[in-house]
C-alpha cells in the first residue's frame, strides 16, 4: 500500500503530469472566472482534448480543471459581482461588497486560501476514507435526501433575516419557476406554452448568468461610475492573508470544508446546497451576524472552502460506486469510462497506480491553484479598475457566449435576457438574489425526492420525517438550520420579557 | 498602471472562444467530400453515454475523413430539440447526428402530431452501439430470473419497489409490458438517470432497476449487482450468461441502438462515403480495443440494416402505443 501510494505520487510529479496539471488549472481557473462557463463546462472541454493521454494524465487534467474552475468562478464573483453558475452566488454576497471597498485582492487571497482548504481537505477524505464513506452513502434514499435537500431550503430565512418579506419573496419565486418542465414522476407538461426548449424546465445556466452577469452589468451601466471600485488607485490589503487572520477564519475554513466534503459524497446534493449551508452556518457562529452581507471575511470564507471541498467528497462515490455526486462529478464519469477505468474496488487495487495518481495528483493541483491564485490576485483585482465602460459590453458579450453555449441555442440567450431585466428589476428594488437561486435550484429536487419517498411502499409524511434514525438526525438539523440564525433573537426576547416581569 | 494588457488578454480569449464556435460553419470548395469538418449533432450534454460514444467514434474518424468530427451538444426535451435541429440542418452532408433511434422514435411516437420532427425526416447510416435494456438487481437478491421477479409481484401486487425512468421512457415500455403480459403490478418509482436508480437499488431502497445493461457492468463486475434478462433479441455480447427476455417467455424487444443519421435529403453518395468511414473505425482494432475497456456493446449495422431495424421498431411502437400506452 505504503509503495503503491509512493509510486503514485512520483508518478504525479512527472514533467508530463505536472504540465497538464498545470495546462488544466489554468484553464479550469479561466473557464471558471467568464461568466456561464462553469466546471462542467471545463471538464466536459477536457474530455476531447485528454482523449490521446495515457489514463493517469487524461484524469489528472481533469480533476484539476475541475477544482480549479470551481475556485476560478469566485474570482468574477468577488471583483465584479458576477457568480457565472449557482455554486459562487453565495460567494458574490460578501466577496462583492470587499472589492467595492477597495479589497479586492485581499478578498481574492481569502477565497483562494479557502478553496485551497476546501480542495485538499476533501481530498485527504477521498485518500482515506473513500469505500467506508461511500458505503454510508447509500443510505441516503429519496426520504432522506429530501430531508438534506430541505434543508439548503430552510435556510433562507437566516440568510434574509433583515430583509424577511423580500427575502421569502424572492425564495418563493424561485420554488415557483421551478416548477416549469416536464414533471419527471409522471411526465406531464407544467407551464411550457408548448415551447420545446421548455420541457426540461427554465434553463439553469442562463437564468443565473442573466440575474447576475448581466444584469450587473445594466446596473453598472445605470450606476455610471466610471470604476467598480470606489478608488482605483488604491487597491489596498495585502494579498497573502496575514498569519492573524488566518487564524481568525480557520474555524470557518474547517467547518466548511466538512460541510462541503459531506454534502459532496450524499449524492444528488451539490455545491449549491453546500456554499448555502456553509454561509449560514458561519452567520449563525459569528459575533456579528449583522456585518454578513456588507463584506464580511467570514461570510466569504465560508462559500469557498465549502463549494471546493465538494469536488473531492463528489468524487467517493464516483470512483467506488460509479455514482456521481454532482452533474460534474456525472461528465468526469464519462471521463473515467473513456479511458477504460471502471469505478470500483478494481480502482483501488488493480488500477491502483493511476487512481493515486490522480487523488496525489489533486494535492498538487491545489498546490499550483493557491499559487496561481495568490501569486495572481494583484493582477486579477485590476479588473476592477478596468473602465466600466469598457467592462459592461465585456461582460454582456460572454453572458451571451455562456449562455448560448450550454445547449448551442439561441432561446437560452433570450432567457438570459429577460432574466438579466429581472435581475435588474430585483436590485432596484433592493430583492436579495440568492434565496431566488436556492429556491429554484432546488426545487425540483425537493419536489421530485419527496413524491418518490413518498411514493415508496407503506411511506406516509411521517415515515418520510421521522421513519429511521437518520431521518430524525436530519430533520433535527433542518430544524436548527431554520431557528439557530434566530436563537440570540429569541433569547433576548425572553429576556426582555422576563426584564419586564411579564414571565416569571 | 494601465490595465491594457489585462483588456488584451480577456480580448484574446475572447476572439478565440468566437473563433471556436465559428469554426464548424467556414464555407468550402465543393472538390471532395468531406472537404472541411463534420458537425455532428448529439441531443443530449456533453458526457452522458451517448456524448462518449459519439466522441470515441469521432476521435478515430478524423483519421479515415481526413476532416475532423465536430461532436455539437444540442440538449433539451429528453432530445427532441437536436433531433429537430438535425432534421432541419441542411442536408450538404457536413451535419450528421448521433443518437439513440429507440428514444427517437419514442418521442415521435409519444408526442404524435406535436413532435417537431419525423422519423422519415432522418436517413440511418451506419448504426454503431447496441446496448441492450435489462433489469438488474442486488447479486444477494433471491430473484434468479424475470419469473421469479414476476412470481413475487404476483403474490405482493403492487409493493415490489422498481426502479425506472419516469412514464413514456424507453424503459417504462418494458416495464409496462412485463406487467401486462404476465398481469402484475409493481410499485414504479421514476427516477432522472441510471446512476441515481443504481444508488437506490445497492442503498436497499428499490429491489429491482429498468436500466441499460452497459451501465450496470461496473457493479456486476464488483459482485454487487446481477442482470434477470436483457431486451435484445438475440444474447448480448455484454453479458452472454444472461437469458433474453424472448427465452424467458416475454414478448419484449427493448434495447438502446446508437448509430448515426442525417437529414433525410443527404445525397446517398456521400451517405455511402461516410457509412464506409464508420465501417472504418469499426474495424480498427485501437478503436475496438479502447470501445471493449469502456464497455460499449460495438454493433455495426450498415444503412440498409439499420434502416430496416429502425422501420420495424417504430411500427411495432406505433402499433403497441395505441392499444396500451406507457
Amino acid at each position: 500500500m505504503a509503495a503503491t501510494i509512493l509510486a503514485a505520487l512520483i508518478n504525479a510529479l512527472s514533467p508530463v503530469n505536472l504540465l497538464w496539471s498545470l495546462i488544466g488549472t489554468v484553464v479550469g481557473i479561466i473557464i471558471g472566472a467568464l461568466p456561464g462557463l462553469s466546471a462542467s463546462t471545463a471538464v466536459a472541454l477536457f474530455i476531447p482534448v485528454t482523449f490521446n493521454l495515457r489514463a493517469d494524465t487524461a484524469l489528472l487534467t481533469l480533476g484539476a480543471a475541475f477544482g480549479a474552475a470551481t475556485f476560478g468562478g469566485a474570482i468574477t464573483a468577488i471583483l465584479i459581482g458576477t457568480p457565472g453558475t449557482p455554486d459562487n452566488v453565495f460567494t458574490v454576497i460578501d466577496g462583492y461588497p470587499m472589492s467595492q471597498q477597495g479589497l479586492g485582492s485581499k478578498a481574492l487571497g481569502i477565497a483562494t486560501v479557502a478553496s485551497f482548504v476546501g480542495g485538499v481537505f476533501s481530498t485527504l477524505v477521498l485518500l482515506v476514507a473513500a469505500p467506508p464513506l461511500a458505503q454510508w452513502a447509500l443510505a441516503f434514499g429519496p426520504a432522506e435526501l429530501f430531508l438534506v435537500t430541505l434543508m439548503g431550503v430552510v435556510i433562507v430565512a437566516g440568510i434574509v433575516k433583515e430583509k424577511p418579506v423580500r427575502g421569502l419573496l424572492s425564495a418563493m419565486i424561485g420554488l415557483l419557476l421551478a416548477t416549469v418542465g416536464m414533471d419527471s414522476l409522471n411526465g406531464s407538461y407544467r407551464f411550457t406554452m408548448g415551447q420545446v426548449s421548455l420541457f426540461e424546465g427554465l434553463p439553469l445556466v442562463p437564468v443565473v448568468v442573466g440575474l447576475f452577469s448581466a444584469a450587473q452589468a445594466l446596473w453598472l451601466a445605470w450606476e455610471n461610475r466610471p470604476y467598480i471600485a470606489v478608488d482605483p488607485n488604491s487597491l489596498s490589503g495585502s494579498v497573502v492573508p496575514r498569519f492573524r487572520d488566518l487564524c481568525d477564519l480557520a474555524p470557518t475554513f474547517l467547518k466548511s470544508a466538512v460541510i462541503g466534503t459531506i454534502v459532496g459524497i450524499i449524492p444528488a446534493a451539490g455545491a449549491t446546497i453546500a456554499a448555502g449551508i456553509s454561509y449560514n452556518e458561519a452567520k449563525r457562529a459569528s459575533k456579528h451576524p449583522e456585518t454578513f452581507g456588507h463584506g464580511e471575511p467570514h461570510g466569504l470564507a465560508a462559500a469557498e472552502a465549502s463549494n471546493n471541498a465538494v469536488v473531492g467528497g463528489s468524487l467517493v462515490p464516483l470512483l467506488t460506486l460509479s455514482i456521481p455526486g454532482c452533474g460534474t462529478a456525472a461528465i468526469f464519469l464519462g471521463g473515467l469510462l473513456i479511458h477504460g477505468l471502471n469505478p470500483g474496488s478494481e480502482l483501488f487495487t488493480k488500477q491502483a497506480h493511476t487512481t493515486y495518481t490522480l487523488i496525489l495528483g489533486l494535492f498538487i493541483a491545489n498546490l499550483m491553484m493557491l499559487a496561481l491564485g495568490l501569486g495572481g490576485a494583484r493582477l486579477f483585482a485590476k479588473v476592477t479598475t478596468i473602465p466600466n465602460a469598457i467592462l459592461v459590453p465585456l461582460i454582456l458579450l460572454f453572458s451571451v457566449i455562456g449562455s448560448y453555449a450550454v445547449r448551442n441555442s439561441v432561446f437560452d440567450v433570450f432567457i438570459m435576457l429577460l432574466f438579466a431585466v429581472l435581475g435588474f428589476a430585483a436590485m432596484k428594488t433592493e430583492m436579495p438574489v440568492a434565496p431566488f437561486v436556492l429556491g429554484f435550484v432546488l426545487g425540483p429536487l425537493l419536489e421530485a425526492q419527496f413524491r418518490r419517498a413518498l411514493m415508496l411502499a407503506g411511506s406516509t409524511v411521517w415515515t418520510v420525517l421521522f421513519g429511521s434514525p437518520l431521518r430524525v438526525v436530519l430533520f433535527l438539523l433542518d430544524l436548527f438550520c431554520l431557528i439557530g440564525p434566530f436563537m440570540s433573537d429569541i433569547a433576548r426576547f425572553f429576556r426582555g420579557k422576563r426584564a419586564r416581569g411579564e414571565i416569571c | 498602471m494601465r490595465p491594457e494588457w489585462v483588456l488584451r488578454f480577456v480580448a484574446t480569449v475572447a476572439v478565440i472562444g468566437l473563433l471556436g464556435l465559428t469554426l464548424s460553419g467556414c464555407a468550402g470548395q465543393q472538390a471532395k467530400y468531406p472537404s472541411k469538418p463534420i458537425q455532428v449533432i448529439v441531443p443530449y450534454p456533453a458526457g452522458g453515454g451517448v456524448d462518449v460514444a459519439a466522441r470515441m467514434v469521432a476521435n478515430y474518424a478524423e483519421k479515415y475523413a481526413g476532416q475532423k468530427f465536430v461532436v455539437v451538444n444540442k440538449a433539451g426535451a429528453g432530445g427532441e430539440i437536436g433531433l429537430t435541429a438535425l432534421a432541419q440542418a441542411e442536408p450538404d452532408g457536413y451535419t450528421i447526428g448521433f443518437t439513440n433511434l429507440l428514444a427517437a422514435i419514442t418521442i415521435a411516437v409519444k408526442r404524435g402530431a406535436e413532435c417537431k420532427y419525423k422519423m422519415e425526416d432522418f436517413l440511418p447510416i451506419a448504426n454503431v452501439v447496441l446496448d441492450p435494456g435489462a433489469v438488474a438487481v442486488r447479486a444477494d437478491s433471491p430473484w434468479k430470473d424475470m419469473n421469479d421477479l414476476v412470481n413475487a409481484a404476483k403474490a405482493n401486487p403492487g409493493v415490489i419497489p422498481v426502479a425506472y425512468g419516469g412514464p413514456g421512457t424507453t424503459e417504462a415500455y418494458t416495464v409496462s409490458r412485463v406487467e401486462s403480459q404476465k398481469g402484475v403490478t409493481f410499485n414504479k418509482i421514476p427516477f432522472d438517470g441510471t446512476a441515481p436508480m443504481l444508488a437506490a437499488l445497492l442503498g436497499k431502497h428499490v429491489d429491482a432497476v429498468f436500466m441499460n445493461a452497459s451501465e450496470a457492468l461496473p457493479n456486476i463486475k464488483e459482485g454487487k449487482v446481477k442482470l434477470l434478462g436483457v431486451g435484445s433479441a438475440e444474447r448480448s455480447k455484454v453479458a452472454p450468461n444472461i437469458p433474453t427476455f424472448k427465452e424467458q417467455g416475454f414478448d419484449i424487444e427493448q434495447y438502446a441502438s446508437r448509430g448515426f443519421i442525417a437529414p433525410a435529403k443527404l445525397d446517398p453518395a456521400k451517405a455511402r462515403t461516410l457509412a464506409e468511414i464508420i465501417k472504418k473505425v469499426l474495424d480498427d482494432p485501437e478503436f475496438i480495443k479502447k470501445a471493449e475497456e469502456s464497455q460499449l456493446p460495438l454493433n455495426y449495422l450498415d444503412a440498409e440494416a439499420f434502416a430496416k431495424s429502425i422501420s420495424s421498431m417504430n411500427e411495432r411502437l406505433n402499433k403497441e402505443w395505441k392499444t396500451n400506452p406507457w
